[in-house]
């Protein structure tokens, strides 16, 4: 059971993306989520709101950024969905390997991965959900 | 210490220049180029031989700024200035750690030691 939903349509501003973005952590203190669980949902939101903005909308501030979240006491969903032409993420090379080190950008797909429990795409690749579950979600439920 | 921007306040040291950033939630979406430029303009005025980015207050790395980051380190090694970090918190060890860029860059426990290594009489196989 969901205990807080929000939907927002922002433009493509970064400015914009920090409000929704401090919606959502604001939502999480509130129910009492471990700081490092915070931390984890705040780095991969951003992450995939600035790729939604710079390389879904191209920064076109007459297009839009969706972003839709659902809370439980359990885990956190959060759909971000831009207005562009969408990308193969298995074709995003591994930033970590050797003659990509020096590469200045694709590790943000990387982190939201390693942070998040699952990290999806729709097939057109303009749509990812990021979900994690709350670590500390058993000692929650019998509290 | 001397407050360039709203972002870092430096300390020059001999030939090396230190940065610190002034505020933990500094490193967050609207900021990113805005830091980033500070950074060059450091390089620019001070021209120091190594540059040390102490992160201590640093409590968020988002790529964007790693990716700066990045940038900046490459950029100064062509210009055979060094390069390093100090006093990172455990999370932004993680980040690092995660990229693969915890060997790549130079990285000390703290600043002392990031001094003691970057000086001119140290060697000159730092990154």
């Amino acid at each position: 059971m969901w205990l807080w939903q929000f939907h927002r349509e922002v433009p493509s501003t970064l400015t914009e993306a920090s409000r929704v973005l401090s919606e959502i952590v604001a939502e999480l203190q509130r129910q009492g989520w471990s700081e490092r669980d915070i931390f984890s949902v705040q780095l991969a939101v951003e992450e995939a709101l600035v790729n939604a903005i710079k390389h879904g909308n191209r920064s076109d501030q007459s297009k839009l950024v969706s972003t839709r979240c659902r809370v439980s006491r359990q885990a956190i969903c959060v759909e971000i969905a831009d207005e562009g032409e969408g990308f193969d993420p298995s074709q995003v090379p591994d930033p970590t390997s050797p003659e990509r080190l020096e590469e200045p950008s694709g590790r943000g797909i990387m982190l939201m991965r390693t942070f998040m429990n699952r990290v999806t795409y729709n097939a057109k690749g303009n749509v990812v959900t990021l979900e994690k579950t709350r670590s500390d979600a058993e000692v929650s439920e019998t509290a | 210490m001397e407050t360039f921007s709203r972002h870092i306040e430096i300390r020059q040291i001999g030939d090396c220049v230190v940065v610190y950033f002034t505020r933990s939630r500094i490193l967050h979406t609207t900021e990113h180029e805005q830091l980033a430029e500070k950074l060059r303009e450091v390089v620019e005025v001070y021209r120091p031989r190594s540059l040390v980015l102490n992160l201590h207050n640093v409590v968020f790395l988002p790529s964007a700024v790693l990716s700066h980051l990045v940038t900046l380190k490459v950029r100064l090694g062509k210009q055979g200035r060094r390069f390093a970090l100090c006093n990172l918190r455990p999370e932004i060890a993680e980040i690092l750690r995660i990229a693969g860029l915890d060997r790549w860059f130079t990285i000390f426990a703290d600043e002392q030691d990031a001094l003691a290594a970057l000086s001119t009489t140290a060697g000159e196989s730092l990154g």
